[in-house]
């Protein structure tokens, strides 16, 4: 982020240069405060983070659990399975993350639900598909944490949205 | 052609002891003082309003008296009715499960309920108390002892209406004596419940991880943990009353109390929690909320089925409505989508399947079947007023007209009994003979005969009362006081002409003069005069 310090004004002088000093400042001021603002709006969101196999950077301390964990989607998709769910998915776990697949993380979207769980996006990329990103809904289960469900997450159209920053791996 | 034949007014009788009646009953509901409910007052700075707009004022049945109606709350909510409408049954009615509807939120479902002539609606308010379970002296039994209280005090069975755990809390005061012994299944006539979790709530199930309870409600709670989850990001603004986000994550945070953990599916507090009992009639009213959730499943497996019940997303149907004789759902359809919020949220969007409009943020979508909205919503409201107006009504006498023959020149009515058993009839004075109520069928045991009854004469077949208070078995050839074709006059009504009540139930049909307290009870196989 850029310097945005407290730019000293010149030597006293006349009300005009006081006034000049002022507005200098004062300007300096709100190109800080758009720029704080434009940073928050397009650089404040972490890109997609690639955790296929790999542990993920930033977020906090759960969301990055949460994070490793969804790297096993990859090797080992159906020891993501919550016990809730393992009726439905009824050992089919493999079709849901197909073999060849990418994983990717947003561990800043993470979401605590305050009941032991949470919802993070995940954007999964599977070979002859267009990449997806998914709500998935984790629950931690003997401190393994798994997923129950997930659902899409629809672009303006109403249709599944794609990744934004295509699949990684 | 109606002849009447004078019987002998002599005779064998009965006396029975008259029953226990109340004394000082108060005719003014605000001058009763019973602990732990107060009088519902009638709004006077932004009142509930009548349809012709003008306010809701409480005015008595057409027999002069009122009926309690008690609101009791749910869990950590309140009852009290107040200017501010914070209440739970205070908020006007605003919500319809037709998306198409306009509702015009004149007033509230206290508002709607002092509208009925006879209706006195008092408050139980729990609410410090709440976090509780209903066993608690603050909740069940004192709600229990205002019951008494309140029965003595107008001599009228208690309605209770009730929303979420003041519902158990009202099966706690039923299956429970008062201090003096008192059965109160005999001081309660109907119990009208608001998403009451009879068997348990919802979010009780969140708690049990591991629980393998079928595809559908794995769906339904990971719903409610997606809406959790999004609710969570918006902790801090501004939300609207009666959104999801305004209801879930309370509940949830209450749930880690007394109250919340005996909110188990089979807790044990539960299992302890007898049924209502079998002489008080129960209605529930329940929220029948279904989400699609489109495409949901395991990332690219998706489920067989994105239809989601979520009943009023606190308490499935299925508990709300354990135990009662009477079920009205209201039932809402939502499209549930997630989208991508800014900075990285995750956020829901609710749309109406009904129409086609352009999908809310989940923080602005009030849903007339959420748990609680219900008392909000038109067609749950509308049952509830037409519940407690049935009961009151009820105990009304009928309209006279309506059993009133058609004779020249003389005032004569007539009914049948529900059994068929027994033709009735009251008429006024004929000639030189007195005002008459009677009732003839076969009954028994009957006196022998005596000796003013001639023989080729039926005796016994009936009982009559006069207006002189003379009760006598009827010496009469055929039906003399009817012709047999009247309507039928219902259980628990009466027939309140002439100087003369007549009135039916169960247990035969009991005619009294009202002046001078004499008549007679009437049944197939029993019978008494007083």
């Amino acid at each position: 982020m850029r310097d945005c310090g407290v730019v000293a004004g010149g030597s006293a002088g006349g009300r005009v240069v006081i006034r000049r000093v002022a507005l200098v400042v004062a300007g300096v001021v709100v190109l800080c405060l758009v720029a704080g603002v434009v940073f928050l709006v397009v650089g404040g969101r972490e890109p997609g983070v690639p955790v296929a196999g790999a542990a993920a950077a930033g977020g906090s301390g759960q969301a990055h659990e949460v994070a490793v964990a969804l790297g096993r989607l990859v090797t080992d998709p159906e020891s993501l399975v919550a016990s809730s769910s393992r009726d439905q998915v009824g050992g089919r776990a493999r079709q849901g993350v197909p073999a060849g697949s990418t994983v990717e993380v947003d561990e800043a979207s993470w979401a605590p639900d305050g009941v032991g769980g949470g919802v993070v996006l995940v954007t999964v990329g599977s070979p002859g598909m267009s990449p997806v990103t998914f709500a998935a809904v984790m629950v931690l289960e003997v401190g393994q944490w798994k997923v129950v469900e997930t659902v899409p997450v629809e672009d303006a159209a109403g249709g599944a949205e794609a990744s934004p920053t295509g699949p990684t791996r | 052609m109606l002849v009447r034949v004078a019987a002998a007014a002599v005779g064998w009788s009965l006396v029975v002891a008259t029953p226990w009646v109340p004394t000082a009953l108060a005719q003014d509901p605000s001058e009763i003082r019973c602990v732990g409910v107060e009088l519902a007052p009638a709004l006077g700075k932004d009142p509930d309003r009548n349809p012709d707009g003008s306010p809701v004022k409480i005015s008595p049945d057409r027999r002069g008296k009122f009926v309690p109606v008690v609101m009791v709350h749910g869990w950590t909510g309140r009852a009290a009715h107040t200017d501010d409408r914070t209440g739970a049954f205070s908020h006007r009615i605003d919500l319809s499960t037709n998306q198409l509807a306009t509702v015009t939120a004149d007033r509230s479902l206290i508002g709607q309920l002092q509208r009925i002539p006879g209706a006195a609606v008092f408050t139980f308010d729990y609410h410090d108390y709440s976090a509780r379970w209903v066993d608690d002296p603050h909740i069940g039994p004192a709600l229990g002892d205002a019951i008494d209280c309140l029965f003595k005090a107008t001599g009228e069975k208690v309605i209770v209406v009730a929303h979420s755990m003041g519902g158990l809390a009202t099966r706690y005061a039923l299956t429970h004596r008062g201090a003096a012994g008192v059965d109160r299944a005999t001081e309660v006539s109907t119990v009208v419940t608001f998403g009451t979790p009879n068997t348990g709530s919802l979010l009780a199930l969140l708690g049990d991880i591991t629980l393998t309870a079928g595809a559908v409600l794995n769906s339904t709670l990971a719903v409610v943990r997606l809406i959790l989850a999004v609710c969570g990001q918006l902790a801090t603004a501004k939300m609207e009353t009666g959104t999801l986000c305004d209801l879930l994550p309370a509940a949830v945070g209450a749930f880690d109390s007394e109250a919340g953990r005996a909110l188990h599916y089979g807790s044990a507090q539960l299992a302890e929690l007898k049924p209502f009992p079998s002489g008080v009639q129960v209605d529930a009213l329940a929220g029948d909320t279904v989400f699609t959730v489109p495409k949901a499943g395991w990332f690219h497996l998706p489920w067989e089925v994105d239809t989601v019940p979520a009943g009023d997303v606190i308490v499935m149907p299925d508990s709300a409505t354990n135990g009662a004789a009477l079920l009205k759902t209201a039932a809402c359809t939502y499209q549930l989508s997630v989208v991508r919020g800014i900075a990285d949220t995750i956020g829901l969007t609710i749309g109406m399947t009904a129409r086609n409009d352009v999908a809310q943020p989940i923080t602005s979508v009030k849903g007339a079947c959420f748990h609680t909205n219900l008392m909000r919503t038109i067609e749950l409201t509308n049952e509830a007023t037409g519940i407690v107006n049935e009961d009151i009504e009820g105990r009304l006498p009928v309209n006279a007209n309506d059993y009133r023959m058609s004779v020249a020149g003389w005032e004569a009515y007539q009914f049948i009994s529900p059994s068929g058993n027994f033709s009735c009839g009251i008429s006024g004075p004929n000639f030189d003979e007195p005002a008459v109520a009677a009732c003839q069928g076969a009954t028994e045991p009957v006196p022998p005969r005596p000796t003013s009854c001639p023989e080729q004469i039926s005796w016994g077949y009936g009982l009559f009362v006069n207006e002189h208070g003379d009760v006598d078995y009827m010496c009469a050839g055929g039906l003399t006081i009817s012709d047999g074709t009247g309507k039928v006059l219902p259980y628990g009504k009466s027939l309140i002409v002439l100087g003369f009540t007549c009135t039916s139930a169960p247990v035969g049909i009991s005619c009294t003069d009202s002046t001078s307290g004499h008549g007679f009870r009437i049944a197939s196989r029993s019978n008494e005069t007083f």
